[in-house]
């Protein structure tokens, strides 16, 4: 059986999937990867279902032993039954690695993000450093073998449930990989550029209103749309708090409204007048102002801005623009 | 007449009115279970709040034009959804233990605030009938209206960073348990034994919206002896 041992958990590495949807009704957040492509992608490239369970590292990387061999590596072929018998390796696993760049290595050497790559039990996975972005996956052919909890193996570290009970990964952790048949992950394959995303471009991150955007007046518009806004230290899987200038609410009617739904990528305007970006462990209703919703597609470059980081809006003028009835 | 606004590119927000009544979150449970009878492809989730039902959806199945289409056909026969009736659910809770001092550390300042005795509080709780509204902030916090105002109390000033899960609070007019460890400012007046949430249990909340909740006190012992149980 193949198992992944970790060495060093990295400042926050967690086991995440697309999430636990269908009981927000009870208060339950979705959670899940904060970059979904990037978790679908590395999945899809190591030959798993895109929602397979993988890891999340933020900010730095785990340290990574592999260990025992692939259910896969005794083959029906004879003559690669032989290589192999004459071969002092195990086949573990495959694996793929996306989103932020943290320059990976298997023994030390770097290895390329964006394709598969087959490593052998007693190989190390270390990372280098952080060279941009704020968050990388790391997908294994098989899956992280860990429960299901409420239909998804997301961790969500403030309820403690889900991944590695309910917790990040420390050193010591063992995970068991799931069985795979697939080998789809070959080394030679060629890189697939057209699936790495540009999470370096400045271009402002595109958002449509929502239903409280109303309350601010054309100075308040104005500061929204035209601020460059700084990712706080403060930040987190719930959400990316921003500083810069504060947006001003006119009238009465003021911040709060009557707690109801808020979903992925919503923008709050709490009292300090200073925006929230929800994100994959927000809560599922919240009391203030939702001025604004990002769009879906540019979730994964607001997932990736660390603390520090520049942002800016624009609103979203395409055809699929909803309005309000 | 409802309302429809986007919540971006993959939810939307169908909204009653601007105020908390039971006829209005009533309407939203009516809508919630008429929209739900349809199945309509490429919804992955719901959430009803006091006055908005907010319908999740997956943006490369479906949209929000198409969905809004959709459930303003449905919308003369959500009148005719016959709402099951409301499930009486009691809470057990310990408001002071005989030992046990954690319990409901700020019962006390509950009654001196309001010029009440420990028993006046407890018995003014107790003797209520709340209705779950919501759920949210949470897995498994039910925001319950009905709370008589005589023990109405603002929060504390500076939150306590852990609240023990199942401790009963009170915030302003508002009352509520939480179902985790969590950070919270509540005004702590008591503790259930009861699990609001567990994942690893059918079915994994006790309450849901529209269910009414009475709390009944007990003692140390029963306390101990349903905190076993659970």
């Amino acid at each position: 059986m193949a198992e992944i041992i970790i060495e060093k958990g990295g400042m926050l590495t967690t086991i995440q999937d697309c999430g636990r949807h269908g009981y927000q009704r009870y208060g339950m957040p979705v959670s899940g990867a904060m970059d979904l492509p990037a978790l679908q992608t590395a999945n899809t490239l190591v030959g798993n279902s895109s929602g397979a369970a993988a890891l999340e590292a933020t900010l730095t990387g785990p340290e990574i032993l592999f260990s025992g061999s692939c259910e896969s590596a005794s083959s029906d072929n004879f003559l690669q039954t032989l290589i192999d018998n004459f071969h002092p390796v195990t086949r573990c696993t495959i694996i793929a690695i996306t989103g932020a760049d943290m320059q990976p290595c298997i023994n030390g050497r770097p290895i390329e993000m964006y394709r598969p790559v087959k490593v052998n039990s007693g190989d190390r996975l270390t990372f280098t450093g952080l060279k941009n972005g704020c968050r990388t996956y790391i997908a294994f052919a098989g899956g992280l073998d860990v429960p299901m909890v409420m239909g998804s193996r997301s961790t969500y570290l403030r309820a403690k449930i889900g991944g590695l009970e309910g917790r990040p990964l420390k050193a010591g952790d063992v995970i068991p990989l799931g069985s795979f048949t697939n080998l789809a992950g070959n080394n030679s394959s060629p890189k697939i550029t057209s699936i790495i995303p540009d999470y370096q471009t400045k271009r402002p991150i595109r958002i449509i209103p929502g239903p409280e955007l109303q309350r601010l007046d054309f100075e308040g518009i104005r500061t929204f749309l035209t601020t460059e806004y700084t990712v706080s230290a403060n930040s987190d899987r719930m959400g990316l708090r921003l500083d810069g200038q504060p947006i001003h609410i006119k009238g009465a009617e003021g911040h709060d409204i009557i707690s109801a739904g808020v979903s992925f990528g919503t923008i709050q305007l709490p009292g300090n007048g200073l925006p929230i970006i929800l994100m994959s462990d927000r809560q599922t209703t919240g009391g203030y102002a939702r001025i604004a919703n990002i769009l879906t597609e540019e979730l994964p470059r607001v997932a990736q801005l660390k603390p520090g980081d520049k942002i800016r809006f624009v609103e979203y003028s395409g055809e699929k623009h909803p309005k309000s009835l | 007449m409802l309302k429809y606004f986007p919540s971006g590119d993959s939810a939307i927000i169908v909204k009653a009115s601007d105020q908390i009544s039971v006829e209005i979150n009533n309407t939203i449970r009516r809508l919630l279970t008429r929209v739900e009878m349809e199945s309509i492809p490429g919804i992955t989730d719901f959430i009803p709040s006091y006055n908005e039902l907010m319908i999740c959806f997956n943006p490369s199945l479906t949209g929000f034009h198409k969905l809004v289409d959709t459930i303003r056909s449905l919308e003369p026969s959500i009148a005719d959804i016959h709402l099951p009736p409301s499930t009486l659910k009691e809470v057990p809770v310990l408001y002071k233990g005989d030992t046990l001092e954690e319990i409901g550390p700020d019962l006390e300042d509950v009654a001196r605030f309001n010029k009440l005795s420990v028993d006046e509080v407890i018995q003014i709780h107790s003797s209520a009938t709340y209705l779950v509204y919501m759920l949210g902030f949470t897995p498994g916090f039910c925001y319950l209206g009905g709370m008589d105002s005589r023990i109405a109390m603002p929060r504390k000033e500076s939150p306590r960073l852990k609240i023990p899960e199942g401790s009963v609070g009170i915030a302003d007019k508002q009352t509520g348990i939480y179902p985790i460890e969590s950070p919270g400012g509540w005004q702590l007046i008591g503790q259930t034994p009861l699990k609001l949430f567990n994942p690893n249990r059918q079915p994994e909340f006790l309450f849901q919206i529209g269910d009414t909740l009475r709390f009944k006190p007990i003692s140390e012992n029963e306390y101990l002896k349903l905190k076993q149980e659970q």
